[in-house]
Formats: structure tokens, C-alpha cells, sequence
């Protein structure tokens, strides 16, 4: 009887191994790049990760978005001869905060329409979301597939990364849209908007935990600045904060003295990955990659990348022979400039960032910030330059802005004056609350066309007072949500939580 | 020449066999006496195959003719073993010199003794505790088809089958106790509803019928399947497995039921050689009524004369449209009767010969088949060759060898459509009578190339098949089955370039599939005592499937003469393989243990682990359990003085199968490297379309049934009752989600729905005190409905939008029945103007829908809409779900009569409470929209119903049942013949007259003047009847989800002679 259990164990074990279970049932499907075969090798992780940069720059430079949502809105700008048609009359729309016009005539319907600008993709955060999703999906790969190819600490570095990119693209849509839904898992429900505080305190706690694993910078200097490195993520996170405490009814002094301590150690242990360059490298600065810049947003005419022409603020404020046009299509209102740039101080960037042009409001003022112009004579093309995301005099200021609030006077400026000192201009010696102006002031002069300007504005809720934009926001209209942005209909589809933004919608 | 290659093999192969056999004959000893005799039943009825064995040593002596009769050698002495499914086994012993020996059977309780194949394993048909049932290859060999599926119609009560296409070699829709599945896809005419067929098992070896090859609908290829490739006449039995206990042994394919199929096998010592052939006359049945030539023209010509706004108006339409004004043109002139261009009656024929015999130890048979029909709809057609065979070695009981060599070749015409649709004819046959027959000077091309396509499609099946069995120790029984199965198509089809735009188009497409099947299988049973049987046994499968599909299509060959690849039209020349590649791989292992108690008491477990290439993930198995149990109540003390009671048998089961659905880019996510780059490196993203869902779970079914089995009168009278309660859950399907989840759409398993039924078949098998006389009959009958569960997201309802003209939604409600129409309520016909309701806010008529227009108030004349929600407009608010397009009742008759060599074989079946849609006729009486022909766009002007044959609204007062077809300047404002309204719902019952056969059976005797050893010839109608109230030519042909488009197949009758011969 034994002898016949063991003959049935034997044929039976024999069965069960004829067939090897599930490397078997692996197969490669040779038509489709499927998940199954995906991530085996950290080209693959590497080339995901690429793919979240390249929808960051799909989602920011293929239209308008800079221009219109950091540097033009609410800012004193005005149109020159060359702007002075009706198919420009975004830019005063701009100016007076007057979206729902833009959006109606953003149709290829409408007569003088602003579809080139493609405005209404301002109002679809779906690239934004591609980025969280993708981010969210690298993520969760990461955390569950086995990948024998990476080490611990190259996965910890990896899932720094996929945080500070869906940080940035939930930062961005915070700046844009206010409440925003929040998901950081692989999410296909609907859900409502999470309050913004809410979603920006969750991205620092995230930032906070994982920017020590991001390099300071890199020995591959193709990837400096481009790829995300502490630096930037440690900039994301002061923002975040500065965002909450600016608008927030938290307690200030905690956010600002975070934001100061990430500034300090953004600025004291950097090891010389992050400097100021002298003013007279320009051009070398606003190309990219350098030890100034901390994430940009890459174009290459050598590598067939260009942003769209209408997503460059160097297309407003550069003329002949920089461009084809003979006047540029903006200027300042002098007071503006005054305010900014007095003629009668000495600063360098006047020199290497404005021609003689300054003050002027013909057309013939030029911000040459961005202008490294590579193309040929008589050709209507942007400048070759990087888009400056975060720029290491922004943490700075930041840094001095968080010190001011804190009362801080003597560091503050301190570290303002570090900028001050690279300009070659006269150290701020103010305390009080004018220190805080004059800090927020160098932050509009050193960070001028680098689409920080409406979110200063917003953020410390300067933007209702005409002392700092001669095209202010009403007390109402910022209280019930006029600094945000529409948001697309399209967003209640499938979404029975989705409210848009009632002010606009 | 391709056909002549492959016949050429066949014979060849043939041949090798047959001296093959011959070889073995000639080794064979002769036996040393000759006896003959005649077996009965015991109920006076001669048993035809009736086995013959001789007890020791074991070896095959022969097996009865159709007469009952044998003629065998057996030795002088020995014990001659007599044994026949259905009846007691009896011995004999053989005494010297006896020449005659008269042997009567005694009739078990019929049916429960036979053995059936459940889940791989063989067992007693008494001991089933599912849901089996099995129909024997003879009832349905007498009618000529291209598709064995067809000829079940009516026969297994639950399996509703529905002969919806008459394209030859197509099968039409099928389903095992109701739909499992509520998925859509296509729009309009061509909406489909994702088919859940039954798996087939053809000797042994499952093949999925559902997937890859679609009826060659929107598909490339030819579209036959390889179930079209079995011959019916090669057929020994079929069996139908319904519930979740007999198909869960099957895994995730059976989970829509498991048919399997047994070919016949050697059992005759003396080789016997069968001829069957049939000839058929394939004739048109009824076509769709038209009026023709000036008919046609009067009536555009009233109609407009009648109907146009000014006399003056009426008059210019008529001058300005050539087909009314043209009388003398002989282009116009005409009384063209589209239909007959495009069917025809056709003669066809088909053959069979199989040749078979051999014993126990060695048993063989090859089967040749040819099967050549015509299509009513010229320019198709089918056509078949099948070379079958197998053998059988068993040296001794424990070793056996079996092989099977299939190889088949089929032949397919589609003409200009494809194998279900045929949109070509349909829209030809749409045309007015007025214009000429179809010639190369009338400009009709559509229709020419109806007729004209050079359409070839080829599909080749060639199958190797190896079960070895063998049992090492007593009681334990090991086997291993082995087959290889590799389909090509081909596809050629050559449009000339007068039939195209000047370009003349070359097609060829390629495809070819792979299969390798592996089980390998163990047993083990053991009895104690008698009384207590235990069986026990498991199984791996294995499969390894792949195929791909090429396609090239160049345009413009520089003249006729060049049907292949040079061309000047590069632009619309393509060519490549498509991206339907596949590569599929699973493993199961599936375990069953079995106790039995004296036959009194049965219970079945059964389990079955499923893995495949397309799960993975989260899940990469797929459990399906089960439990049965059967209790024979007859044994039971309290029954044991009922005499007329001679069977009684509850059972009822349980079970769950699950079926995994999604391909690996739904599980998995699809990476795509982007156009772009960044920073000059390559970057990869996820195909947003659809979301990876690793969680995806398979599709469940859980099934619970009961049943009784009841036998009376010495089982003359055998009655099944069957009841079920069907979910089906999680149910896949793609939903779209919201934009901040980056994705478009994610599949998630969130529906289900419930089938509910009833089912009862009965057999009567009298036992007739006269030998002339035998009758056999068998009435099935099932009841089911199903019911909408679950939708996504817990909504309530859903509407499945149409992109079509046809404005033909899907809607689902929960607790309502799957397949609802969504239509306006049509009430009659508005006699005069006063019966139209005015809204007494504003002093306004009721009016159709839309912008404000005079000529959209309803008037005397136009259809009454039910205004659903009282605001006296007529638009989508006012729609009403009504109807299901399923059946609800479906079954047969079965009738066998015989008196002395005559006999009368007739089926019939049924399907009751259905609703159609006869959208044909929609379009028809649309095309009223138009008399004069001068707004019908690119084609033709359509065809004119006539009207004499409808109630349609003529003049004030009359109480009409179709409203008014002529006033034509209004048609399109107020759309009174729209696709969606119950104007068109009609009810699609019908009872049909499936086949009746006549045969007649040649006196042995007579027969064997001519060394024939039985002769029998049979005439057979197919498709005879069909009485039904639908007001459509045919309520059977119409599509999945109810509706009678124009551009179906019809379905063919037959007359057949038949005649078959064994030698």
C-alpha cells in the first residue's frame, strides 16, 4: 500500500513540475512594450523619469504659460507699436486680470483670437497630472518590482527625483488653480479638490523627507540644473512654505523659520555646487547648466528642442537686431522701471540685463536677459536659453524675505546683500518693514522675466496694493479667488466631486 | 492548383493507410466457424452496433448491421459477450455446430448506463452530478451543412442558438443558459455584442471558437472557423455541458458552457466502408418585398404631385429629376428587380466516405469528407475538404495508444462583403427598380462588384494528435495527450479597375495560428467494500498558442492582366503584418475527487487553478471550485414498491469559473519611447489611453443549479427539470475617468448581471409491441431572463451612447433585462389635425423636437408620440425603454417515427418573447423621403416598399397603423420613420420547421445482391417553415442586439437527397 502512495506521489510531482508555472507564462509581446518587460534595467527607469521633464516642458513651453501666468498678469506693462493690434490685446487683458475675455477669444473662431498663445491650456492641468501620475507610477514601480539592476540608495535617489517632479507639477497647479485634487498613489477614481494648504504642507512633509537623497549637483554637466538636485528641491520646498505662510493662517514664524534654516543650509553646505556667477557671464548664466541655476527647463536648437514661440518672455521684450521686429512688444511703466532700477544708483545689471533703453517707452526698451540669439539674420526666433525655473538667487532671496519676516534684520541682510554685492550695487541697509519691501523689491529686479513676478505678488498679497503694480487686484476680487486661474469644464467630466473655480467659472 | 496540391496529399496519405491496414489483415489468423443471428432489445427493437466481443481471450468479433443482424466467425468454443449503451450486457456461450443464435437485451433505464466524458474523465451517465447532455451524431447527419453548430438548433434545452447568418460555413449565435456578458461594440447597424460562444472540445482537445476569429467579422481574414472544418457526417456524438459542476473541470474557457465533440472511432473486425452523399438544392427563401418599374414611378410621381408645396413646384421637381421625366430614356425605364441579380437557387453537393474497423487492440478509421456549396447570394460560397483518422492501439489493459491526423481545408466566397454581413448586395438590393440591370454601361458598381469581386479565401487546418494511457498499477491510470494544431487563411481578392474608381485593387492577407495542446492526466479509484467508490484524479494543461496576420493591398496594377504586386498607386499601397501578433501561454491544474455510495448518494468536488500569460500581476491565478451532488431517491426503501416509477434523481451543484479577460497592455500598461526627446535622450511614456490596472480580476461566473431527473413506464418516459440562478460578476469593461487622473480610460470589473431560468426536456420512447413500429420523441423547453446587477461606480443606469444615425443607444438599468431598446413611444396615426394636443400655455401644437419650423407641428397624417414629459415637444425626453432584444422562451421538437424500413425524422424549434427591431424596413419606407431621386447623394435612389401591404395613413380619417410615407417637403423636419421607435418593435417570436427527413432502408437481403451490406436513402428539407407575426422576411436574422438591418445573410432551405451505402 506504501509502495503504490509512493508511485502516486512520484507521477503526481512529476506532473506538477512537467509545467514551470509563472517564468512561463511571461511572454514578450514583440508588437507592445509592455509593463511586464518594462523596467529591467535603469536605462528604463532613467528613460520613464526623462518622460516626466519632457510633460513638464509639454505642460509649460508650448504655450503661453510663463508669460501669462508669472510676468504679464497684473504687471505694469504696456503695448508698443509693434503690439498695437487687436490680435495683442491679451496683453492689456492680461494686465487688467481679465481671463474670461481671453478664454473667448481663444477659439479659431473669434476675429483677432488668441489662438497661437493656446491660453486654454493654461486651464487643463492634464500634463500636470500626467507628471503626478507618471511620478506617482515610477514611484510605486520602485517600491514593488523587484529590481536587482539598482541599489538601495540609487532607488531612494530615484524616488527623490519622481517626489520633487510631482511636488513641482502640484506646486505649479497650486499657483494656478488653488484647491487642486490630490492623489500620490496610482489613482483612477474621481476625487474632489483637496484644500491647497492641505496639499502644500503634504508636499513639504514629502520634501522634507526625501531631498537628502538628491545630489547636489552632478559630474555629467549636460544634466546640471536640468536633472532635479537637492538644490532645487530644497528651493521647491522654501516656496512651498513661503506660499503657505504668505496665505496661510498657520503659524508664520515656524514656516519662515524653516524657510530660513533650508536657506541657510541650501547656502552654507552646498560645497561649492551652487555660486553666483559674475554678471558679465549673461549669457553663459541664461543658456543654462551652470552653477547658478538650479532647475531649468531645457531647449537646444543643436538637439532639434525649441520651445514654442509663444512660450518665451524674451519674445516681449527683445527687438532688432535680436529679433526681426524693430520695437519690442512691451514696456515697463516708467515709474516701474524708476522704482526698480533708479537712474541714479549704480548696479551692474543694468548693464548686462538693459541697454540704454531702460526707461524707455517707444518700444525701443530691451531686457537682455535671455539673448542668446543663434539663429540666423532675418529669422523670427526666441533666444536658445533655458527656462529658469528656480535660480540660485531665488532661494537666496527667499532665505532674506523669511529672515525680515522673522525679524531678523542684521541676517536679512546679510544675505540680500549678497545679491546686492554680485550686482555690484549698493548694500541694503533698511530694517523693518522696509526691509521687507526692498527685499521684495531686489527679488522683482534680480528675478525680472523669470515668471516670478505675479506669484510675489499673490503670495504676499501685494498684488491689491498699486505701491508695487500700477494694474493692482481688487480687495474682492482677490479674497474670492481672483488670483487663480479657470479651470477647463472638461475637468467635471467623469467627476461628480469637481467644482471649478467659482470665481471665474 | 493550390486545391489540387492539397488533394493530391490527402489521397496520398490516404493510400499509406489503406496499406497500412491491409498490411495488418493479412497477419490477422482467421477464426474457424461462421454464426449469424439477430439481436433485440427487449422491447422487440432490432440494436444496430451492437458489440460483439469474445470473453476470453478478450478480442473484438464484429458488431450488428443496421438490421440488427450479424454475421461473425468465432471459435468453437467460447463465451460471446454482447454489449450495447443503454442495455444489460449478456453472455453467451458459443455451442459447437450452432449456427443461429437470436440474442434479446434488456433495456436498462435508457440513457443512465452509457458513459459520457465529463472534465476529461469518463464516467457513467448515472453518476453526473451536472448538467450533461448528449445528442447522437445520427440525428443530425442527414441534413447537408457547412457547420455542425447550426443542425443543435432546438435540441439542448438552454442552449439557444440562433441561425442569424445563412453565409455558408457561418455559424450563427450561441449561448448556454443566456448571455453572460452585456458588452458592446460598434455602432448603428453594426453594433455586436461581445460573443460568449461555449468552448468546444473536439476529441479531447478544447478549442476556443470565441476568440481570433470573430466570424471573420471586421476581421481581415476568411473568418472559418475551425469548427466549420468538422464534418458532420465524422461525428459519433456531441455533448452539451451546461452547468458550473460539468464545465468547471474546463477552467476559465467554459465558462459559456463546453461543448464536446467525439469523432467515430474503428469497432468493427470487418472493415467497414460507409458512403454517404448528399445532394442539395440550396433555394431562396423569402426576400423583401419592392415595387418594381412604373409602379415604382407612379407612385414617386403621385407622391410628389400630391405632396409638394405648389403644383408649380411639383412640376419642376419632376422636370428636373431624369427618372420620372426621361420616359423615353431606356436608362431610366426600367423594372430592374435588384434581388434577383444577387440570389439564386444553386445546386450543391457533398460526400463522405469513412472507412473503419479493426478490434480492441487495433482499431482505425479515416474519413474523407467533401462538402461544396453555393451561396444563395452570388459570388459566395463554401467549400470543404477534410481528410480525418485516427487509431487505436491497446496490446493489453494497461497500455493504449491512441492518434489522431486531421487535415481540412476550407474554401470560402464573401463576395464584396464579409463572412456575417453582406453590406454590398444589401446596399444594391436598396436600389430603385428604375434604373438598369447591373452592367458595366449602367454604372452600378456597387452591384458588379457584388458579382464581380475575384474573392478567394483559403483556410487550411492540419492537427496531430498522441494520447498515450497507461496504468502502472492496479487502479491507477496515467495519460498524457499531445496535439499540435496550425491554421493558415489566405485571402486574395482582386477588384478590377472598372469596378474601383479606375484603380484596380489587389488584397492578400495571411494569417497563421499555432497550437500546442499538452495534459497530462492521473487517476486513481478505489472501492471498499463495493459499496463506497472512490475516484480521484488531476490534471495539467498546458498551451502555447501564437499567431500574426500580414496584409497587403496595392492599388492600381497597370491593367487587368496584373494581379500582383507591381503597381503606379504607391500612395494608397500598403502592406505589412498587422499588430494583432499573439503569443498566449497557460497552465492549469485541476483535481476532481469523486465518492460514490452504492449509486445512492454521489458527490463531486473539483477544483481547478488557472494561470495564463494574459493574468499576471496581482493575480496571476484563477481559482474555479466546484460541488455537485446526486441522489438516486428510486433506491431508497419508500420507493421501492412504486413499479411504474422506475428512475428518480435529484442533483443539484455549484460553482464558480472564472474567466480572465484584458490583454497584457491592460494589466500591465503599454510604455511607448516618445517622438520627442529630452535633453537629447530618448524618453518613454505609458499609452495613456487606457490606465495598467494590475488589479484587474478576472470575470466570475457562479452558478447555482438543480435538477430532477425523472424516468416512468420502464423509462418510455424520461422527464429532466432544470432550474439556475447564473451571476456573472465583475464583468470587464473600459470606463472613462476623470482628466486630473492623467489617463483617459481604465478597465474595471464592475458590472454584472444575473441570468435566472428554467429548463425541461422530455423524452418518449414507447416500447411498441409491434417490431415495424418505433417512436422516439424529444420536447425541450427553456425559459430564461437575465438582469442588469451592477453597473460602474454604482450608478443606477447607464446610456451607452450611439455615434450612428440610427440614434440606437445601449441602456442599461439596474434589475432590467440587459439588451433594452431606447425608442419613442409610437401610439398610431393623428386622424385629423385637431386630434393634435395644443399646449395651452402658449396656444402651440405639439411639435417635433429642434428649432422652431412650421412644417414641425404634427398634423392628420403624422405619427402620435407619446410627449412623456407633457411639454409638447417632441425630443429625447420622450424616450421610453422598452423590449429585449434576447430571447425568453427557446426550444424543439424532436420527432423519430419508423415504421418497418420507412422512417420520418422532424425537428422543429422555437423562440418566444423576443423583440425586433426591423430597421430594413425603416429604411425602406425612409427612402419615401426621396421620389424624385435627386438627393440621394453618391449610390442610387432606394427601392420603394409598397405600401399596398401596409396600413399606411392615405387621407383625413383614416385610422392607419403607419403614419404618412408621401408628404415629403416634411419628412425630414419631423422624422416620422425613425430608427428608434416602437413604430418598428415588432414581436420576433416564431416556431420553425427546422428539418424533416424521409429515409428509407434497403432490405439487407436485396442489398447484399449487390454487395452492399445496408443501403439507406433519405430527402431531406432544411429550413422548411417558419411561422411568425414579423412583418420582416425572416425573425431569425436579425443581430445580437435585436435588430433586422438590410445588408444580412439569408438563411438557405434545403431539399436533399441523400444516400448512404455500407460496404
Amino acid at each position: 500500500m506504501r509502495k503504490k502512495f509512493l508511485y502516486l506521489f512520484i507521477l503526481g510531482a512529476s506532473l506538477g513540475l512537467g509545467s514551470c508555472g509563472k517564468d512561463f507564462l511571461n511572454i514578450t509581446q514583440i508588437d507592445k512594450l509592455t509593463g511586464n518587460n518594462y523596467w529591467t534595467r535603469q536605462a528604463d527607469v532613467d528613460q520613464y523619469m526623462g518622460g516626466i521633464y519632457s510633460t513638464f516642458r509639454e505642460a509649460t513651453m508650448t504655450n503661453i504659460f510663463f508669460p501669462a501666468s508669472g510676468d504679464l498678469r497684473c504687471a505694469p506693462t504696456n503695448r508698443t507699436s509693434a503690439t498695437s493690434g487687436a490680435g495683442r490685446d491679451y496683453i492689456s487683458l492680461l494686465r487688467q486680470n481679465d481671463l474670461n475675455a481671453i478664454m473667448s477669444r481663444s477659439s479659431e473662431d473669434v476675429s483677432n483670437n488668441f489662438a497661437y498663445f493656446r491660453f486654454p491650456r493654461i486651464t487643463q492641468w492634464n500634463n500636470f497630472y500626467k507628471m503626478v501620475q507618471n511620478a506617482n507610477i515610477v514611484i510605486y514601480q520602485l517600491e514593488n518590482k523587484d529590481m536587482p539592476f539598482l541599489s538601495e540608495d540609487m532607488k531612494k535617489t530615484y524616488k527623490a527625483e519622481a517626489i520633487f517632479l510631482r511636488s513641482l507639477a502640484y506646486f505649479f497647479m497650486v499657483r494656478l488653480y488653488g484647491d487642486v485634487p490630490y492623489y500620490t498613489d496610482v489613482n483612477t477614481n474621481p476625487l474632489p479638490r483637496t484644500n491647497m494648504f492641505t496639499v502644500l504642507k503634504n508636499l513639504s512633509a514629502d520634501l522634507d523627507a526625501t531631498y537628502k537623497d538628491l545630489p547636489w549637483t552632478y559630474d555629467d554637466p549636460s544634466v546640471v540644473a536640468v536633472k532635479a538636485m537637492r538644490g532645487a528641491a530644497m528651493t521647491l520646498n522654501m516656496h512651498i512654505n513661503m506660499w503657505i505662510a504668505g496665505l496661510g493662517t498657520d503659524d508664520k514664524t515656524v514656516l519662515y523659520q524653516k524657510v530660513a534654516d533650508l536657506g541657510k543650509e541650501l547656502m552654507e553646505e552646498n560645497g561649492g555646487a551652487y555660486a553666483l556667477l559674475d554678471l558679465s557671464k549673461t549669457k553663459e548664466i541664461f543658456k543654462g547648466r551652470t552653477k547658478e541655476g538650479l532647475f531649468e527647463i531645457v531647449q537646444n536648437f543643436n538637439y532639434g528642442e525649441s520651445f514654442h514661440l509663444s512660450a518665451s518672455y524674451s519674445d516681449y521684450v527683445l527687438h532688432a537686431p535680436n529679433k526681426v521686429t524693430t520695437k519690442s512688444y512691451i514696456y515697463y511703466d516708467p515709474k516701474f522701471m524708476e522704482k526698480m532700477y533708479p537712474s541714479t544708483e549704480d548696479d551692474q545689471r543694468k548693464v548686462y540685463w538693459f541697454d540704454k533703453d531702460i526707461y524707455a517707452t517707444n518700444g525701443d526698451f530691451q531686457c537682455l536677459k535671455f539673448s542668446n540669439v543663434f539663429m540666423e539674420e532675418g529669422e523670427d526666433n526666441n533666444p536658445d536659453d533655458n527656462q529658469m525655473v528656480f535660480r540660485y538667487p531665488d532661494p537666496i532671496l527667499l532665505r532674506a524675505e523669511a529672515l525680515a519676516e522673522l525679524g531678523k534684520d542684521e541676517e536679512a541682510r546679510t544675505v540680500v546683500n549678497v545679491i546686492r554685492t554680485r550686482a555690484k550695487a549698493a548694500p541694503i541697509r533698511e530694517s523693518g518693514d522696509d526691509l521687507k519691501d526692498a527685499i521684495w523689491w531686489e527679488r522683482v529686479r534680480e528675478l525680472l522675466g523669470e515668471a516670478n513676478f505675479f506669484y510675489d505678488l499673490v503670495r504676499t498679497k501685494k498684488v491689491i496694493n498699486s505701491e508695487y503694480t500700477s494694474a493692482p487686484m481688487s480687495v474682492s476680487a482677490f479674497n474670492s479667488g481672483g488670483w487663480t486661474w479657470p479651470i477647463d469644464k472638461s475637468a467635471r467630466t467623469n467627476n461628480p466631486y469637481m467644482q471649478l473655480n467659482n470665481y471665474w467659472n | 492548383m493550390m486545391d489540387g496540391l492539397i488533394s493530391l496529399k490527402i489521397m496520398k496519405q490516404f493510400s499509406i493507410i489503406l496499406t497500412f491496414i491491409c498490411v495488418l489483415f493479412v497477419g490477422e489468423a482467421w477464426a474457424q466457424t461462421m454464426v449469424k443471428g439477430l439481436v433485440k432489445g427487449n422491447d422487440n427493437r432490432a440494436l444496430s452496433g451492437v458489440s460483439i466481443r469474445l470473453e476470453n481471450p478478450k478480442r473484438d468479433l464484429g458488431k450488428t448491421g443496421e438490421d440488427g443482424r450479424f454475421v461473425i466467425s468465432v471459435p468453437n468454443s467460447g463465451v460471446m459477450v454482447f454489449s450495447y449503451q443503454g442495455y444489460r450486457t449478456e453472455k453467451y456461450t458459443i455451442v459447437a455446430g450452432k449456427k443461429e443464435y437470436n440474442v434479446t437485451l434488456e433495456s436498462t433505464a435508457q440513457e443512465l448506463e452509457e458513459t459520457v466524458v465529463v472534465g476529461y474523465q469518463q464516467r457513467k451517465r448515472e453518476t453526473l452530478t451536472g448538467s450533461v447532455v448528449t445528442i447522437s451524431g445520427k440525428e443530425i447527419q442527414d441534413i447537408p451543412s457547412g457547420n455542425f453548430v447550426d443542425l443543435l438548433q432546438g435540441k439542448v434545452a438552454g442552449l439557444n442558438i440562433q441561425n442569424n447568418t445563412g453565409s455558408p460555413g457561418m455559424r450563427g449565435t450561441m449561448a448556454v443558459r443566456g448571455m453572460s456578458s452585456f458588452k458592446v461594440s460598434g455602432s448603428g447597424d453594426n453594433t455586436f455584442v461581445t460573443p460568449t460562444s461555449p468552448l468546444f472540445v473536439i476529441d479531447g482537445v478544447p478549442i476556443d471558437d470565441n476568440s481570433g476569429y470573430e466570424y471573420g467579422f471586421e476581421t481581415a481574414g476568411p473568418g472559418v472557423s475551425p469548427i466549420s472544418m468538422i464534418p458532420p457526417e465524422d461525428i459519433e456524438d456531441i455533448t452539451v455541458m451546461k452547468d458550473a459542476q460539468a464545465t468547471a473541470m474546463y477552467g476559465s474557457r467554459g465558462a459559456y458552457g463546453v461543448i464536446q465533440v467525439r469523432t467515430k472511432r474503428g469497432n468493427s473486425k470487418v472493415p467497414i466502408v460507409n458512403y454517404q452523399g448528399q445532394f442539395f438544392l440550396s433555394a431562396v427563401p423569402q426576400l423583401r418585398r419592392v415595387i418594381g418599374g412604373k409602379g415604382e414611378s407612379m407612385v414617386r410621381l403621385e407622391q410628389i404631385l400630391m405632396n409638394d408645396t405648389t403644383l408649380a413646384a411639383a412640376l419642376r421637381r419632376i422636370n428636373d429629376s431624369p427618372i420620372l421625366a426621361d420616359s423615353l430614356n431606356p436608362y431610366y425605364n426600367n423594372s430592374t428587380d435588384w434581388q434577383s441579380y444577387f440570389y439564386r437557387n444553386t445546386m450543391n453537393q457533398t460526400h463522405n466516405i469513412g472507412i473503419s474497423g479493426g478490434e480492441r487492440t487495433f482499431n482505425y478509421k479515416a474519413n474523407m469528407n467533401y462538402y461544396d456549396e453555393n451561396g444563395i447570394i452570388a459570388n459566395t460560397g463554401f467549400k470543404r475538404y477534410s481528410m480525418t483518422s485516427n487509431m487505436q492501439y491497446e496490446p493489453s489493459d494497461r497500455f493504449r495508444m491512441m492518434t489522431n491526423i486531421n487535415v481540412n481545408v476550407a474554401q470560402n466566397k464573401m463576395g464584396s462583403g464579409n463572412a456575417l454581413m453582406q453590406t454590398g448586395v444589401g446596399k444594391s438590393v436598396n436600389t430603385t427598380s428604375l434604373y438598369p440591370s447591373p452592367s458595366l454601361f449602367s454604372g452600378s458598381m456597387g452591384a458588379l462588384s457584388a458579382l464581380g469581386v475575384d474573392d478567394q479565401n483559403k483556410t487550411g487546418n492540419y492537427l496531430g494528435q498522441l494520447e498515450l494511457q497507461y496504468v502502472p498499477i492496479k487502479d491507477v491510470r496515467a495519460s498524457v495527450t499531445l496535439n499540435y494544431n496550425y491554421t493558415t487563411s489566405t485571402k486574395d481578392r482582386y477588384t478590377p479597375e472598372v469596378l474601383l474608381g479606375n484603380s484596380s485593387e489587389v488584397y492578400s492577407y495571411y494569417s497563421n495560428k499555432s497550437k500546442v495542446y499538452n495534459r497530462n492526466q492521473l487517476s486513481y479509484v478505489k472501492a471498499i467494500k463495493e459499496k463506497h467508490l472512490f475516484s480521484v484524479y488531476g490534471f495539467t494543461e498546458m498551451e502555447i498558442s501564437a499567431s500574426s496576420e500580414d496584409l497587403s493591398k496595392i492599388r492600381g496594377t497597370a491593367n487587368d492582366q496584373f494581379q500582383t504586386g507591381i503597381s503606379y498607386n504607391t500612395r494608397n499601397t500598403l502592406g505589412g503584418l498587422l499588430n494583432s501578433l499573439n503569443n498566449f501561454r497557460s497552465v492549469a491544474y485541476a483535481g476532481s475527487f469523486s465518492y460514490n455510495y452504492d449509486s445512492k448518494y454521489i458527490l463531486d468536488l473539483t477544483y481547478r487553478v488557472d494561470g495564463s500569460s494574459l493574468t499576471g500581476g496581482a493575480t496571476p491565478w484563477t481559482k474555479n471550485p466546484s460541488a455537485g451532488l446526486r441522489w438516486n431517491f428510486k433506491k431508497e426503501k419508500f420507493m421501492e414498491n412504486v413499479d411504474w416509477w422506475d428512475t428518480g434523481f435529484l442533483r443539484g451543484s455549484v460553482g464558480r469559473t472564472i474567466s480572465p479577460a484584458g490583454t497584457l497592455s491592460d494589466i500591465y500598461g503599454w510604455y511607448k519611447i516618445d517622438d520627442g526627446r529630452y535633453n537629447n535622450r530618448p524618453t518613454t511614456s505609458l499609452d495613456l489611453d487606457i490606465a495598467p490596472n494590475t488589479g484587474l480580476v478576472p470575470q466570475s461566473t457562479t452558478q447555482w443549479s438543480a435538477a430532477a431527473e425523472l424516468g416512468f413506464f420502464n423509462s418510455s418516459l424520461y422527464i429532466t427539470y432544470e432550474t439556475y440562478y447564473k451571476q456573472s460578476d465583475k464583468i470587464l469593461d473600459k470606463k472613462p475617468i476623470a482628466n486630473h487622473n492623467a489617463f483617459s480610460n481604465v478597465l474595471t470589473n464592475e458590472k454584472a448581471m444575473v441570468n435566472k431560468g428554467h429548463e425541461l426536456s422530455i423524452q418518449y420512447r414507447p416500447k411498441l409491441a409491434s417490431a415495424d413500429w418505433e417512436l422516439n420523441a424529444n420536447a425541450t423547453f427553456a425559459i430564461n431572463r437575465d438582469y442588469v446587477t451592477s453597473l460602474p461606480d454604482g450608478a443606477r443606469q447607464l446610456v451607452q451612447a450611439d455615434g450612428s444615425g440610427y440614434d440606437l443607444p445601449q441602456f442599461f438599468r439596474l434589475g432590467r433585462n440587459a439588451f433594452t431598446f431606447v425608442l419613442y413611444d409610437y401610439k398610431g396615426v393623428y386622424k385629423a389635425d385637431d386630434q393634435v394636443p395644443v399646449n395651452p400655455l402658449t396656444g402651440l401644437r405639439y411639435r417635433a423636437g429642434g428649432e422652431m419650423n412650421e412644417g414641425k407641428f404634427f398634423r392628420a397624417g403624422d405619427p402620435i408620440f407619446t410627449d412623456l414629459n407633457g411639454d409638447y415637444v417632441l425630443d429625447e425626453n420622450d424616450l421610453v425603454y422598452v423590449g429585449n432584444s434576447q430571447p425568453a422562451i427557446t426550444g424543439g421538437l424532436y420527432l423519430y417515427t419508423r415504421y418497418k424500413n420507412w422512417s420520418l425524422r422532424t425537428q422543429l424549434s422555437y423562440t418566444i418573447d423576443r423583440d425586433i427591431l426591423n430597421t430594413a424596413l425603416t429604411d425602406r419606407f425612409r427612402n419615401y423621403s426621396d421620389p424624385s431621386g435627386q438627393n440621394y447623394g453618391s449610390g442610387a435612389p432606394g427601392a420603394y416598399v409598397p405600401l399596398d401591404a401596409y396600413n399606411v395613413w392615405r387621407q383625413l380619417g383614416d385610422n392607419a397603423d403607419y403614419p404618412n410615407v408621401s408628404d415629403f417637403t416634411r419628412l425630414s423636419l419631423y422624422n416620422p420613420y425613425r430608427y428608434n421607435s416602437t413604430m418598428f418593435m415588432e414581436d420576433g417570436s416564431y416556431v420553425k420547421i427546422n428539418s424533416v427527413t424521409v429515409g428509407y432502408n434497403f432490405d439487407r437481403r436485396w442489398a447484399r445482391r449487390f454487395g452492399v451490406s445496408s443501403a439507406r436513402i433519405n430527402l431531406t428539407a432544411n429550413n422548411v417553415y417558419t411561422f411568425s407575426n414579423y412583418s420582416g422576411p425572416d425573425p431569425e436574422l436579425v443581430t445580437g442586439v435585436g435588430r433586422d438591418g438590410s445588408n444580412g445573410y439569408p438563411s438557405r432551405r434545403t431539399y436533399s437527397l441523400g444516400v448512404s451505402v455500407q460496404f
